[in-house]
């Protein structure tokens, strides 16, 4: 009830002014908790000029629970899992991270920051963060190339 | 005059011909774990014709249901280690009164393997013939004879190490159970009596000597060795826990014990393989048990990074008061859980954080959290020392509940131990199924899951 309320509010402010390479809608109008994403890779990252579909799942107890995050569009990058899940790690989405008070609008701007900066630290694909630090050139070049390949179409709606 | 197959009911061990009844299915006690037996054990082919005769104790009872002792009355025999050595499996198959019973095409072998110690056995029957219509279901082909023989050696190889470990046990004056010569059971086919089958897996470096299926079985208590041995599991594994009291170092972190098999424990990791076979994977011998466990663990410490709850005490005594002008100024208008608007004159809980929330939204967060939503600071006096309204009830709440899965693991393990080697002593039956697959969760499952300190808690 309470959580539905505020989703909705969340949803109508991300709609009317969304942040900078965000696009946000329902996946399905009539629920809430399933929100699709489109996210421009920034500029000066590998990701540029490719446009992303992320899945954001909000759990009945938000806000409560935190979101969870993932691609939808393949992504090479070491915070993404490698696999059809596309699992994004995002530390303030941690169940002992997540605060009530952080706004979806602040979790997603955060994802596209992980996209410029990635976090090999805190990666879940271990030999992507290890190439992002010892062979940065290499890693650029297949980033821009899943890019490419998976995320370059032109804008889907 | 054949009169047809016979079907043997590994349920209630009775024998009934084949084709008086439709279906396999035991007509006596409805199961269905039967099998057709072309040789009819010990029973004369006149009073076959009745359905209902009953084959003689002796031969009804292919699993070995425990009768206390036995020790080797049937025969006489030059080896006082082995009653059965002079047992001829085969010699009823060279009988010319049962020539009329045997399909010259056909050639059945019934064999029971059985362990140095002489308490586990396993029988299967082997069916060569020219037809394959007959005797559906009995077709052994060569892979299963490997499978078998597979697990000749590897009971022999249980046998041998729970010798050793018995000998070790019992020390070198006492007489431990005499072993038969690897080699007797050579001595035991004269020279026409030598087993049917051309593949003589049998002959393999096993102590294992081959028994008939419908043949007396040794009546000593069955299995013995393994229910032994699974106490001797047992209490390894307890000692092993014992060593180490290092699980109890953190307060609720789980003892966890991956058991590895290592040369230090052979019989445990030899169980261990046999349990699992038997028990689809019970215990963290398999990667996916490993996996399992691994991610309940995961989840719990999930559960436990978190901030626990707040107790209700700490929950109750928080201020509540009336929204001013000079308390909204501050940080915005909005409540930061529910994001409504909030405005003079709403009441408003405050944290020792001064931060605010509507009373129902801060006391669903601090139902499951008991710090702030926004800068963490804990609502309850052992993390915030300086806030108002402590109560020293809650703090003891609170404390309880970090210490409740500690107190889970370490409890329930000396009772259970104990009651596991009993119920989990598994019994193979002549088909060398395990009847302990069926006994499942409350007993080893429960075992491993209170050494885990999981316990479903």
């Amino acid at each position: 009830m309470g959580s539905q309320k505020r989703i909705a509010k969340e949803l109508a402010e991300l709609t009317e002014s969304p942040p900078d390479g965000i696009i946000v809608e329902l996946a399905n109008e009539s629920n809430l908790y399933e929100w699709k994403v489109f996210m421009d890779g920034p500029e000066d990252s590998p990701y540029h000029k490719g446009r992303f579909e992320l899945k954001l799942t909000l759990p009945t107890e938000y806000p409560f629970k935190p979101p969870t995050v993932s691609f939808v569009t393949k992504i090479y990058h070491p915070n993404v899992t490698n696999d059809d899940k596309g699992s994004m790690c995002l530390g303030m989405l941690k169940a002992d991270e997540w605060k009530p008070s952080s706004r979806l609008s602040a979790v997603l701007e955060f994802a596209r920051s992980l996209l410029g900066e990635p976090m090999p630290d805190d990666a879940v694909e271990g030999r992507i963060a290890e190439q992002y630090r010892e062979d940065r050139k290499r890693y650029e070049e297949i980033a821009r190339e899943w890019t490419r390949k998976y995320a370059g179409g032109a804008a889907s709606s | 005059m054949d009169t047809g197959d016979r079907v043997l009911c590994h349920a209630c061990g009775r024998v009934w011909l084949r084709n008086l009844y439709d279906t396999l299915d035991c007509p006596y006690c409805s199961s269905d774990f039967t099998e057709i037996i072309e040789i009819p054990p010990d029973t004369d082919p006149e009073p076959e014709a009745s359905p209902v005769s009953s084959p003689s104790p002796s031969s009804s009872q292919p699993h070995p249901d425990p009768p206390e002792s036995f020790p080797g009355q049937r025969s006489p025999s030059p080896f006082p280690a082995s009653p059965f050595a002079n047992h001829d499996p085969w010699g009823h198959m060279n009988d010319g009164d049962d020539h009329g019973w045997i399909d010259p095409g056909y050639h059945y072998t019934h064999r029971t393997f059985q362990s140095p110690g002489g308490n586990i056995r396993f029988t299967y029957q082997l069916r060569r013939g020219p037809g394959a219509t007959r005797g559906m279901g009995h077709e052994t082909t060569d892979p299963a004879s490997t499978a078998f023989q597979g697990f000749d050696s590897f009971i022999h190889n249980m046998g041998e190490l729970n010798r050793e470990r018995a000998a070790r046990a019992q020390g070198p004056g006492s007489p431990s159970r005499p072993q038969p010569p690897r080699h007797a059971f050579d001595n035991m086919y004269g020279p026409g009596n030598a087993p049917r089958s051309p593949h003589g897996r049998h002959h393999g470096p096993g102590g294992l000597f081959p028994r008939d299926a419908n043949g007396p079985q040794p009546m000593d208590s069955p299995l013995q060795n393994l229910g032994e041995m699974l106490d001797i599991f047992h209490t390894n594994i307890t000692n092993l826990q014992a060593g180490q009291p290092g699980g109890s170092g953190r307060p609720g972190g789980p003892n966890i014990r991956v058991m590895n098999g290592g040369a230090d424990n052979p019989i445990g990791a030899l169980l261990a393989a046999l349990l699992n076979i038997s028990r689809n994977g019970d215990a963290v011998y398999s990667q996916e048990e490993l996996d399992r466990v691994i991610s309940e663990l995961v989840e719990q410490a999930g559960n436990r990074t978190a901030a626990p709850p707040a107790s209700q005490d700490a929950i109750h005594a928080l201020p509540k008061k009336i929204a001013d002008a000079g308390l909204l100024g501050g940080e915005g208008t909005e409540c930061s859980i529910c994001m409504d608007a909030v405005k003079v004159g709403d009441e408003v809980t405050v944290l020792p954080c001064t931060h605010w929330f509507h009373p129902q939204c801060i006391e669903m967060w601090l139902n499951q959290h008991n710090s702030c939503p926004h800068c963490r600071r804990g609502v309850e006096p052992t993390t915030a020392p300086g806030a108002n309204a402590p109560t020293p009830t809650s703090s003891e709440g609170n404390y309880d509940q970090a210490e409740r899965p500690d107190t889970n693991a370490n409890n329930n393990t000396p009772s259970t131990a104990t009651d596991e080697g009993q119920r989990s002593r598994p019994r193979t039956t002549s088909r060398g199924e395990s009847t302990t697959s069926t006994s499942s969760s409350g007993g080893w499952t429960g075992w491993v899951r209170s050494r885990l300190g999981g316990s479903g808690s």
